[in-house]
């Protein structure tokens, strides 16, 4: 199965060709706006495709010989356009060979404070925090909305901060942890982030389930653990000099993450996350320490 | 302090025979319009030069060029052209096509400026080099950097002006490709890698690469690493990062000081007194700056530059054999190159992308 991967110049998009290409399936064909975009999947011996996603003839060529399309908007993609990009994606996966479709989302519904909503729920009919969100949001109606038998199937996973290697978020933190520049008192604010890996074995599920509901999925993978807990297990990871004004030991996150959030996606999906919490962290710092060395 | 300088451009001087010299466009029309746009408006409208003809899709000329230069000749083929011996090429192909075109523009008589670098290899640009001075024409390079001025005022301070000599180096690069992007990529090693060689070159002197890494596996690298030993006798370092794709930063030791330049526009250029805790901090123009006119003045200048030498009847500044030692240190570094430690991988990916990158080593 060949799966398009659009936009394969943000962290998401180039950790999933990465995984795909080195898994040996399914084979990964990147798609970016630019050839800038290209550079992190032009590692690999890959399908590389520029395309201009508000094309639909530009679409339409680049998704030549694709069963499946990842749509996994960059942390730097235009929000404005987001909605846009998703009416050409659904007009072109609709009349062409893409039967399944998986949009990565980061939308975060005002109502949910943060944390992962128990997703047997619809998701809320309210408001999204900040304009990427609502773009996010808007993307996501529009391609849920290819109705009734009409391919693709469309699935949208919806996760709170993405952390790991090149996630935006994520090198801020440590950056920020080793400068002392990140306040570490957030309370008992949820963390609800997914580490990069997971989501990709989220996605992975997603685009070999046998029938499941076009719907959202809400993902995390950091369970009930605050934000303030997570930050100072990153900070213990990096022996950062903030790790010393917490009690944190490596032991909060032994085992945690590899279930207890995103029952629908285990259930219907097949999702199982590839790694836990203590692994997901080691991973990202691990990333951390190799770039900023 | 502030390094604040002005490019000067001279004064408009007449081509042999006095006509004027003919533009020819060839390659990626957006990136031309982009990078030389605004210069060749200026000397189309001054008169110093006239943008005659462009190979473009179709041989319809793009709007902007209808528009500003009205008398403009398009063609679907270079073939179909018939330019006069003396055309300046400005060629901006893909890479792999680029030497082709050269030679095709060399032959006929043309001076060509290439968007960097001319060939892949440093031995590829020499044959390129010899044809040119075989065919009495000039080849030069764009390589707009050298002529903005915190190159030059970097230069002096790598030189040993006001902190002595300079004793070790690092260089991050990144944030931006020098050249037209295409598909694939070209690797990090040559963009934006040729532009700190060329620095590291012009600003220190003979160098040898004494270990060099990459993360490409099948594929080109997006990130690399090099350390040097300079003929000078100390040692420096190199990072590309196409990853992070931050702006370039350059730090310089020197016996009395350092110097550290992150050229994004918020940090300020730091030069520090040692062993005493005076430091003086500045503002230096860099390519966030550039991007908002500087450059396009350094890319006239460049072009009036290659005017004023073929004129002269010698070599411009920007002439390619200049370009001939970043580019040997390029093939040094890919021919010597290990691969980089990936950490974040599971151990099933380590092992893949270890076979990946022994056969593109082997390959």
């Amino acid at each position: 199965m060949k799966v398009a991967i659009f936009n394969a110049a943000g962290a998401v998009g180039a950790r999933i060709v990465e995984t795909f290409h080195l898994s040996g399936s399914p084979q990964p064909v990147a798609l970016a706006a630019t050839p800038a975009g290209l550079s992190r999947a032009g590692r690999f011996a890959v399908s590389l495709r520029l395309v201009d996603p508000r094309s639909a003839e530009s679409l339409r060529s680049a998704l030549a010989g694709c069963s499946a399309l990842v749509f996994s908007p960059a942390e730097d993609d235009d929000p404005n356009r987001l909605a846009e990009v998703a009416t050409a994606l659904a007009q072109v996966s609709a009349e062409g060979a893409i039967r399944r479709l998986v949009m990565l989302s980061d939308a975060a519904p005002t109502e949910s404070k943060g944390g992962a909503k128990d997703d047997a729920k619809p998701a809320p009919p309210g408001g999204f925090t900040g304009t990427r969100s609502a773009a996010l949001a808007a993307a996501e109606g529009i391609l849920l909305g290819i109705g009734g038998d009409q391919l693709p199937l469309t699935i949208v996973l919806r996760t709170g901060p993405i952390y790991g290697a090149r996630a935006p978020a994520f090198t801020e933190l440590a950056r920020g942890l080793e400068s002392g520049d990140v306040p570490t008192s957030h309370g008992n604010t949820p963390w609800n982030g997914l580490h990069i890996d997971n989501l990709v074995a989220a996605v992975r599920a997603a685009l070999h389930a046998k029938a499941p509901d076009r719907r959202v999925f809400n993902l995390t993978d950091t369970g009930d653990l605050t934000k303030e807990a997570f930050q100072a297990a990153v900070a213990h990871e990096l022996r950062a000099p903030t790790a010393e004004k917490s009690a944190s030991s490596p032991k909060t996150t032994e085992g945690r993450g590899l279930r207890g959030q995103g029952l629908l996606a285990e259930k219907q999906l097949g999702y199982r996350p590839s790694v836990d919490l203590a692994e997901a962290i080691r991973r990202s710092c691990a990333w951390w320490r190799h770039t900023r060395d | 302090m502030r390094a604040r300088t002005t490019v000067t451009v001279p004064r408009t001087r007449a081509f042999p025979g006095g006509t004027i010299p003919g533009i020819l466009l060839l390659g990626d029309l957006t990136w031309i319009e982009q990078a030389f746009g605004p210069a060749l408006v200026r000397l189309h409208r001054d008169g110093t030069a006239r943008v005659a003809a462009a190979v473009t899709p179709g041989g319809k000329p793009a709007p902007w060029m209808a528009r500003e230069f009205p008398r403009l000749r398009g063609a679907a083929h270079l073939d179909v052209l018939d330019e006069p011996p003396d055309t300046l090429a400005l060629i901006a192909t893909p890479l792999r096509q680029r030497p082709a075109k050269i030679t095709h523009a060399l032959r006929r008589g043309w001076h060509v400026l290439s968007a960097c670098p001319p060939a892949e290899s440093a031995a590829e640009t020499e044959k390129l080099c010899e044809l040119a001075r075989r065919n009495e024409v000039s080849l030069s390079v764009d390589l707009p950097h050298r002529l903005s001025p915190w190159f030059r005022w970097l230069r002096l301070i790598a030189g040993g002006r006001a902190l002595g000599g300079c004793f070790t180096f690092r260089m991050e690069e990144g944030g931006e490709d020098i050249g037209p992007g295409e598909v694939p990529p070209l690797g990090a090693w040559l963009d934006p890698g040729l532009r700190a060689f060329d620095l590291i070159a012009d600003w220190f002197g003979g160098m040898q690469p004494l270990s060099a890494a990459d993360d490409a596996l099948g594929g080109v690298e997006a990130v690399a690493r090099a350390e040097f030993a300079m003929t000078a006798g100390f040692h420096g370092s190199l990072r590309l990062d196409r990853d992070r794709r931050l702006p370039p930063s350059y730090l310089l030791r020197c016996r009395r000081g350092t110097v550290h330049w992150d050229s994004a526009s918020a940090k300020p250029i730091r030069l520090k007194f040692e062993p005493s805790a005076d430091a003086l901090v500045g503002v230096l123009e860099g390519p966030e700056q550039d991007r908002n006119g500087v450059l396009a003045e350094t890319r006239e200048l460049q072009l009036r530059q290659l005017f004023g030498a073929v004129i002269r009847g010698n070599n411009p500044a920007n002439h390619a054999t200049t370009l001939l030692p970043a580019l040997a240190m390029a093939d040094q570094c890919r021919r010597i190159r290990s691969s980089l430690p990936l950490p974040w991988f599971s151990a099933n990916e380590s092992a893949v992308a270890a076979s990946l990158s022994l056969h593109g080593r082997a390959a």
